[in-house]
Parts: C-alpha cells; sequence; structure tokens
C-alpha cells in the first residue's frame, strides 16, 4: 500500500538522484493503476486534443486552454485577454449575440471562460450528443469572434463594474496588490483586468492583435471529460480549428522573464474593521523540483478560519498557536506557480491590535520548516495533499481542466501512479531544503490593506526570515 | 495543482482568475451607467476616504539592510532536494489496468439498514449516511437539537476527544461534513481508499458515539446564537417563509433556533435521547461512491451491528395554510429589501415532483449582476421579464422547497426598499400569468434541457451522488436511475404547469419580507385574496 511504500522510499532518500523514485508501478493498488487513461493527439499545426473518458456519463466537458493571460500582455494593452472574453459571448460573423446565447440555453449547455495571469480558458458543459456542437460553437467564439465597436464601448462599462466587484473581495485586491509588488515592471505584475484607462480605451485592433498573436494552433489545448470519444473529438477538432488556427513553433512566442523584488505595499485605512496580509516569498514555476515540496509544505501550514467547524484543534502548529492566541481571524497559505516563478505565502485576515504578534508567528513558523520539520507532519501532509488533489478531480468539468492545465504547464498529463510516487519520494528533509530556499534569509514581498498602524516594516520581518545561533 | 489558483472548485470559479462571462441585466448598461466611479473608487469601493498608500522596495534602495545579525545565523540543516524536476518524459511506463467503473447501484439489506452503492474510478470513497430526523421533529425542550448535533459532529466520544478525532481525519486525508435539515439528518466521508477502513470507524463513531459534554454542548450553543445573529438577509427570508407557509405545524418550526430560552434546554443527555430515538436501523441508509459494493457491506455489518432496531417515526403532517413573516433588520449590509411569495405544491411524493422542478427551471432568474455565461438560465422568464424590464431589481429568482408531505414554489427578490412594493407585485403577475396562460413551446423543452443537464452534471461528482442516493432511499426507499428522472423530465406538459400553478394559487400566497424598511412592503391582508390575473387589474 500507499503508506509502506512511503517509508521504504524514506529510508533511500538519502541518495542524491533519482533513485528515490520507483521505476515501475507494481507496487501500487489497482485503483491507481485503473484511474482513466488521458489520450492525447497533436494534430498538424500543433494543436493538441486530450481527453479522459468516464464510462456511463451522459455529460461531458469540453474546453479551450490557451497559453495567453496578462502577464503576456504590455502596458498599452493590459486588459486585453480579459476583455477579449468577454467579446467572445457577444456575436460572431455567424451569430449574434443572442443567437449563441439562446442556442446555449435551449441544448441545456453551459458556457464559460475565465482568464488568469498565465491561461485563457473557454469551457463548455453538454451533453454527450452535443459535444461536437460544443466544439463548434467554442471555434466560433474564439476564431470567428465579431468585436463589433459599439459593443466593444458598451462592453468598458460592464468591465469596470465587474472591476468594481472585484475589488470588494478583499482577498482578490490584495493578491493584485502582492503580485503588483513582487512582480514590480514585469507582465505577472500587471493585474488581469487592466488598469481603468486602458479599459477604457482599448480598440478592435489591440483585441484583434491579440488573437493573432495568441491564439495560435502551438499554444491551445483541446481537453475534454466525460462522455468522450477521443477520436470522435479529435475530428471535429480537426475541422472546426484544423485549417483555422495558425501553426508554428511555440518557442517562436518570447515571454518577459519574472523578477521577484523584495518589495511591501501598504494600503492604510484606519476606519476598516479588518487588516488583510500577504506575506509572500518567491516559489517554484511548475516543473520545478521544488512544486511538489512546496505544495507538502503548504499543507504544513494549512488554513484556518474561526467559523470553521473544526474550531481549535487543527493539526497545523501555526494554526493552534493563531487559535490559541486570537492572532487572526482566518489566515491560507497559497502556493502559486507560474512558468518561471511562483509565489509561496500567507494570507490573513486580522484585527489591528495583534499584527505584530501575528507576524512575529507567522515568520518563526515559516522559519520553523527550515530547521525543525519532522517526519510525522511531513507524512500527514502528503496524504492530506494527495486526498486534496483526489478531491479537486471531482466532476467533469474539473477534469477537464486538470488535463488542460497540465498540458499547458507540464506538456503532458502526469498519471496519478506518478504524481503519488512524486509525492511518497519526498522526505522532510527535501521539505527543510526547501523551506531553506524559498524562505531562509530571502527578501519578501507583503501587500496589506486596512488598519495597518501596528504593523512592522520591512525591515523587521525581512530579519525574521532566518533563526540566530542559540 | 494545489495552488492558490486550485482553491476555488469549479472550473471559472477560480482564485486568480478573472471570469470573464458576467453579464449585467437590463440588457447592458443603457439604463445603469456604471461608469461614473474613477479611480481609488473602483480600486477600493465602499469607502469613503482615501487611503494612505505607501510602496518600498528592496532594489529600489529604500529599504536598507537593517540587519546585521546575519553573521550569526542559524544554517539551515538541509539545503539541496532529491527530488527530480518534471520533464516531457513520464517516470515510468503506465500499465492501465482497465476500467472498474459500474453504472448501476447495488443494494443490499445489512440487518435492517439499507446499504447502496456505485463503483466509480479514482481514489476517493465517499459514504453517506441519511437518518430520518430532523427539526420537524422537534418540540419544546428539543428546538435546535438538530442543528446542535450538526455543529457537534467531530465531538468526542468514550474512545477519543474531540482533538484527536480532527488530527486522525487529517492524518487520513478525510473529511466529515453533517448536514441538519428539517426532514432529515446526513453525515458524509471522504476519503482516499487506503484510508477506508480507520476512516469509515471514525465516521462512524462521530455519528453514533458522541458523547456531548457540558463544555461542549455550552460552546456549541455559543455559537448557535452567533449563527443566529449572523444569518443573511436571504436566509432569513427563507427561514421565514417556512414559518408563514406552515404556521405552527411542524415544518413550521424555525431550524435555525436562536431564542435563548429554547437554546438554553438542550443538554448533552437530551441530544442522546434524540439520537437513541432516531438513529436506528430502521430509520438510516447508508450509500456509497466510488467503493466496492461487497466492502461497504462488511463495514456496515462490522460496524453498525450494536445499532438498535427501530424504524421511521412518525410526525404530524405538516398543513399549508399561507401567512406572513417581516422581519426589520438593524443592520443591513446592501441597503436592500427582500421580499419573497410563495405557493402551495406537492412534496418529494407528489406526482407532479418533476413538473415542479421543471417550473423552477422555467422561471429561473438569479442576480442582475453576476458571473457566469450562457447556461445559467439568461433566457428563463424571470430575466425576461423581470430582471431586464424592472432597472430597479436587484434579483428574482425561483425556489422551490420541498418535503416529504409537502412543499411551496416560491420568487424571491430585492430592491431599494422603495421599490418594495412593486416587486412584490411583479413577482404575483409573474404567478398569475402562468396560471392562465401556457408556456410556450420553446420555454418548455429549454427548461427540460437545462434540467436535465442540471441533473446529470451535479451527479458526475461522487460526493453529490452519494448524498443523493442515501437522500433518495430516506426519501422513497429507493433509488430512481438517473434515465428514470429525464424520462419523467420529457413527460412534462405544459398543461401540468399551469395546473400546479393554478392549484397553488387556489389557497393564500406566502409571503416573507427581510429589509432595513418594510414601508412599502404590502401586508399579507392586501395580498391575501389575490388568486389569479382578475385579482391583480
Amino acid at each position: 500500500m500507499l503508506t509502506r511504500q512511503a517509508s521504504r522510499l524514506a529510508l533511500q532518500a538519502g541518495r542524491r538522484s533519482f533513485g528515490a523514485l520507483p521505476a515501475s508501478t507494481a507496487s501500487y493498488p489497482d485503483y491507481v493503476l485503473n484511474a482513466p487513461e488521458t489520450s492525447v493527439t497533436t494534430l498538424d499545426g500543433g494543436l493538441r486534443v486530450a481527453s479522459e473518458t468516464t464510462i456511463g456519463s451522459e455529460t461531458a466537458t469540453v474546453g479551450v486552454f490557451i497559453d495567453a493571460g496578462s502577464r503576456f500582455e504590455t502596458e498599452q494593452n493590459n486588459g486585453a485577454a480579459h476583455f477579449l472574453e468577454h467579446m467572445a459571448f457577444k456575436g460572431t460573423t455567424n451569430r449574434t449575440q443572442q443567437q449563441l446565447e439562446v442556442e446555449i440555453e435551449n441544448m441545456g449547455g453551459h458556457l464559460n471562460a475565465y482568464t488568469s495571469r498565465e491561461q485563457t480558458v473557454y469551457f463548455a458543459k453538454v451533453f454527450k450528443k452535443d459535444v461536437p456542437k460544443a466544439v463548434e460553437i467554442l471555434g466560433d467564439i474564439l476564431l470567428d469572434s465579431k468585436l463589433d465597436e459599439a459593443a466593444i464601448d458598451r462592453e468598458r462599462d460592464v468591465i469596470l463594474r465587474e472591476m468594481e466587484e472585484v475589488n470588494k473581495n478583499q482577498e482578490e485586491l490584495i493578491l493584485d496588490h502582492l503580485h503588483e509588488t513582487a512582480f514590480q515592471g514585469t507582465g505577472l505584475g500587471r493585474t488581469i483586468l487592466g488598469p481603468e484607462s486602458n479599459i477604457r480605451s482599448l480598440t478592435r485592433s489591440d483585441l484583434k492583435n491579440y488573437i493573432d498573436t495568441h491564439y495560435v494552433a502551438p499554444k491551445m489545448v483541446i481537453a475534454g471529460a466525460g462522455a468522450i470519444d477521443h477520436g470522435e473529438l479529435c475530428n471535429v477538432v480537426g475541422d472546426v480549428f484544423g485549417s483555422r488556427v495558425k501553426g508554428g513553433s511555440a518557442v517562436d512566442f518570447p515571454m518577459e522573464p519574472a523578477i521577484f523584488t523584495g518589495s511591501d505595499k501598504r494600503v492604510r485605512f484606519d476606519s476598516d474593521d479588518k487588516a488583510h496580509i500577504a506575506l509572500a516569498f518567491e516559489g517554484a514555476g511548475w516543473t520545478s523540483e521544488y512544486t511538489f515540496p512546496l505544495m507538502v509544505m503548504q499543507s504544513i501550514l494549512g488554513s484556518w478560519d474561526r467559523t470553521s467547524g473544526s474550531g481549535r484543534n487543527i493539526a497545523s502548529k501555526f494554526g493552534q498557536e493563531v487559535a490559541e492566541h486570537e492572532l487572526a481571524h482566518s489566515f491560507m497559505t497559497f502556493n502559486t506557480a507560474y512558468k518561471d516563478t511562483g509565489l509561496f505565502g500567507i494570507y490573513a485576515v486580522a484585527p489591528d491590535n495583534k499584527l505584530e504578534d501575528l507576524m512575529w508567528y507567522m515568520t518563526s513558523n515559516l522559519v520553523r520548516i527550515v530547521h525543525k520539520t519532522t517526519d510525522e507532519e511531513v507524512s500527514r501532509a502528503k496524504t492530506q495533499l494527495k486526498a486534496n488533489m483526489l478531491m479537486t478531480l471531482d466532476g467533469h468539468a474539473n477534469v477537464a481542466e486538470d488535463i488542460g492545465r497540465q498540458l499547458l504547464t507540464y506538456g503532458r498529463r502526469l498519471s496519478l501512479a506518478e504524481t503519488f510516487a512524486r509525492i511518497d519520494a519526498i522526505t522532510a528533509d527535501d521539505v527543510k531544503a526547501t523551506a531553506a530556499k524559498v524562505v531562509n534569509d530571502q527578501d519578501h514581498a507583503l501587500a496589506a490593506i486596512g488598519p495597518i498602524h501596528g504593523l512592522p516594516d520591512y525591515n523587521w520581518i525581512r530579519r525574521r526570515s532566518y533563526w540566530l545561533r542559540a | 495543482m494545489l495552488s492558490i489558483t486550485r482553491l476555488g472548485s469549479a472550473l471559472g470559479s477560480a482564485l486568480g482568475s478573472r471570469v470573464a462571462t458576467v453579464t449585467a441585466s437590463s440588457f447592458q448598461s443603457s439604463r445603469r451607467r456604471f461608469s461614473r466611479k474613477t479611480g481609488n473608487e473602483l480600486i477600493y469601493p465602499n469607502r469613503t476616504s482615501s487611503p494612505q498608500i505607501t510602496e518600498h522596495s528592496v532594489n529600489a534602495g529604500s529599504t536598507h539592510e537593517t540587519h546585521h545579525e546575519k553573521g550569526d545565523m542559524l544554517p539551515p540543516p538541509s539545503t539541496s532536494v532529491s527530488l527530480p524536476a518534471i520533464t516531457l518524459e513520464p517516470l515510468f511506463k503506465i500499465e492501465h489496468k482497465g476500467n472498474n467503473e459500474l453504472t448501476e447501484v447495488q443494494i443490499t439489506d445489512v440487518d435492517g439498514i439499507q446499504v447502496g452503492s456505485l463503483e466509480k474510478s479514482g481514489g476517493m470513497s465517499t459514504i453517506g449516511v441519511c437518518v430520518g430526523a430532523g427539526s420537524k421533529w422537534e418540540g419544546e425542550g428539543t428546538r435546535g437539537i438538530n442543528q446542535a448535533m450538526e455543529l457537534m459532529c467531530l465531538k468526542g466520544n468514550q474512545e477519543m476527544g474531540s482533538t484527536e478525532i480532527v488530527e486522525r481525519l487529517d492524518s487520513l486525508g478525510s473529511q466529515i461534513f453533517a448536514l441538519s435539515s428539517r426532514d432529515n439528518y446526513t453525515m458524509s466521508v471522504d476519503c482516499l481508499r487506503d484510508n477506508l477502513d480507520p476512516a469509515f470507524k471514525l465516521w462512524k463513531n462521530c455519528l453514533l458515539d458522541g458523547v456531548y459534554s457540558d463544555e461542549e454542548v455550552e460552546e456549541c450553543k455559543d455559537i448557535m446564537g452567533w449563527i443566529n445573529t449572523e444569518m443573511m438577509g436571504q436566509d432569513r427570508l427563507k427561514e421565514g417563509i417556512m414559518g408563514a407557509a406552515y404556521g405552527s405545524s411542524p415544518l413550521g418550526n424555525t431550524h435555525f433556533v436562536g431564542d435563548e430560552r429554547q437554546v438554553s434546554q438542550i443538554t448533552g443527555a437530551r441530544i442522546r435521547e434524540w439520537r437513541e430515538k432516531f438513529f436506528t436501523r430502521g430509520n438510516m441508509f447508508i450509500g456509497g461512491a466510488g467503493i466496492e459494493h461487497a466492502k461497504l457491506v462488511d463495514l456496515v455489518g462490522e460496524h453498525f451491528k450494536d445499532v438498535k432496531e427501530g424504524g421511521p417515526v412518525e410526525s404530524a403532517k405538516s398543513e399549508y395554510v399561507g401567512g406572513e413573516f417581516r422581519l426589520q433588520e438593524q443592520n443591513s449590509i446592501d441597503g436592500l429589501t427582500r421580499v419573497a411569495v410563495a405557493f402551495e405544491v406537492g412534496g418529494w411524493h407528489d406526482d407532479d415532483m418533476v413538473a415542479i422542478c421543471v417550473l423552477q427551471t422555467l422561471l429561473g432568474g438569479g442576480d442582475s449582476f453576476s458571473a457566469g455565461g450562457p447556461g445559467k438560465g439568461m433566457y428563463s422568464r424571470l430575466y425576461r421579464e423581470v430582471l431586464n424590464r424592472c432597472y430597479w431589481a436587484e434579483a428574482a429568482e425561483a425556489f422551490i422547497m420541498l418535503h416529504n408531505d409537502a412543499g411551496i414554489i416560491g420568487i424571491s427578490g430585492a430592491s431599494v426598499p422603495s421599490m418594495s412594493q412593486n416587486l412584490t407585485f411583479q413577482i404575483l403577475e409573474q404567478f398569475a400569468k402562468l396560471s392562465y396562460q401556457n408556456v410556450t413551446d420553446e420555454e418548455l423543452s429549454r427548461a427540460k434541457n437545462m434540467l436535465r443537464c442540471n441533473v446529470l452534471t451535479q451527479l458526475e461528482s461522487r460526493q453529490i451522488l452519494a448524498e443523493d442516493l442515501v437522500r433518495q432511499f430516506q426519501t422513497y426507499g429507493e433509488r430512481l436511475d438517473p434515465a428514470v428522472i429525464c424520462e419523467k423530465i420529457d413527460a412534462v406538459t405544459k398543461d401540468d404547469l399551469r395546473r400546479i400553478v393554478q392549484k397553488g394559487m387556489s389557497k393564500p400566497p406566502s409571503i416573507s419580507c427581510v429589509g432595513p424598511d418594510l414601508d412599502k412592503c404590502p401586508l399579507f391582508e392586501q395580498i391575501a385574496h389575490i388568486r389569479g390575473k382578475d385579482d391583480l387589474l
């Protein structure tokens, strides 16, 4: 069983080689090997089609995952990726906005999209029989969007209203501020919606240029899950997208590197009732050897909310201390990966009179991982990590997203067995070494909003990124 | 993977991404101009003052290295990882063993407990139970007891304390969820397959062996009081309409009890007594998803052998009466007044149950400004005829509350207080119209497709599947195959819908109003006579 596997690997981990990972899957239980296979086909021009079939299912999710998001924009066109998505639903050369909406609603389907810093995703949830139709509609809204000037002008107001709604959510706002300061002056520092001035001024040709540059075959993956026949999916994708998306090589699209800058941004509103604070260190990119140990670190630090059922009883040491000393209303550990970098840290919502204590416990728990991680907590975190990963794969939409994202970030879908093997191989020493690299004596980035008059300054926190000799 | 962008569950709700298909009703902003706000008002909304913003960066030199003690830094004990990066080459070749999924539910009677399960692929199992116990059975001395049990679902038993239970669950990669309602009590456990045995045992301990110490019960009462004060307007509205609809009969009981006198009567002994009475063999249904049926049968046989015999507990029948609930909120968050109007329909056992669900989907609705693209019901009645036409309508959404022997269908909405009379009459007009005018073929077929798709999409989820299994067992004594439900959806006619509304409107409405100012909300006595179109002219 897996737990046994883990302890055997732990003994071997002293060797600094890949020998810590099993060479075969013989030792895995059936359910790991019974996991459905992901079929991947690369069409001419470089467009990839990937899918996983659920037997007996009557519904499917199919999505287009594009290796493009706000980080690939410039100061002048920041917000274009997101604006474009709004416009994708506003009519094509073949369908008016109303025709598109009615068609989807009448067939009982769902059509949606989102933009993140590195990815743009359009997806449809439909009945089995409507999968070809869904692919055709996705192709239509992506490749034949009308981008009507009057509709663009109307949409500016909707996006500004959305901006206001997004910013009412302090968690969203603080993570935007964190990126802005941590990756200042680079693409990753810009927001997804873009600045107000761009939302008011982006033109049809800005959007058109964005499509021409980024919606190209090698940067796109069509992913499906549920009632999908891979061969049929490839055929219909070939018909709809094949001749119409530009081919090429993925290397043709240079990316502005992300540079992490130790820094902070503090927005003081003394009249707010809660302080929101995000402290982050530079994490790791998607494919880094530190990726999986960082996930374990994230599990060890955990998250906690005063209103959640578990009350004070949580396994995370930091969580226990926060609860015991009433340092915060809630906190969560985050670990966001990008192509070449990442952000690892803790976001907390706290009362204004506890901020110094909160930062003391927060930094000391981060540095504690460098020195005092135990085998027991690593083993618990690994089990939780596996469970959390599997829990998020509940439902076709989640599976399709996992397939699409892994193809864009890893270039392939990791089998469940490989994912588990990578987690099993992690030792307490690996976690300590990861924390040593990410946290120990490193510059941090911090964003804070609210009544933060009592929040310690940059150097106070920086000084606590390492421990002194006893 | 477990990054911040993955904490949101489904596609698009992911944190760190912006769902683009936000739509504004009123056919975009022709009547509403959203762009009046600029600059800091957009970035820091809902504040009256300007922020003090400071920025420092290490590179810019505005922050100096003053942490001179670095020379004495404790060196890290470990500095390199022994793990490979992720490359295009798989670590090893997988030999897939084929798929173990089943499509049919298997059912076994384990000494009086019905056990049903469906095998799914994947490394997680979900097991759930549904007990025929809920707040409709509560009375003097036991009010709030179901909510208390839900809140204390992870509390200690004779074997171990609460802290240890939570720690064990964590180390097994397991989670336990409990949910109490008026009709039933469900509790499920989600766990890694490897840890099925210990997780099942923990779950059973949490379900049947809690001791409910005085200290735990007192802490729980505090939380119940707090939940009651923090309850959102929308939830109060729905609680209120149950009282309005059923008066003093069992379904009229509030589920969330905040009254101090009533809460004070809850004791550990009373909870244990309650459990003895309701949590019996014949009143309990166990279901699993992502588990081998034989394995589940074994686990139930082993761990539930000491559970007492027993069967469903009778409750007095709930009579629909119609009436009103009005609550003036002291501290409204958004300043909006919420109104819900509902009429009587049948319950879970009614022949029209599926048609009632179609009716709800056809009415649809939602918020005037919301995320989600086509498929959320943007061409449903309430979007087309209320949200897109009435600039002042902030929300309008159909709801159903179905129970074993009774049910209601209603529409809830929100507006500024000055428009709440218009809102109430808009809602009444929607019902009246359905009572005399047939729906169109197009909207009926759309509603059926949407409902079918929603049912099937929901059942993709292992957790929802397990819950659906046990609830259906508890309600119907069997599980309807999704295909059968889809056939029933197909069979619904427009006459069914008109008939359901006509019948509902033959009795007085139920109305619930919650908001900072209720002056403009009609009183029950002003609308109690409304039975159709003629009464609205």
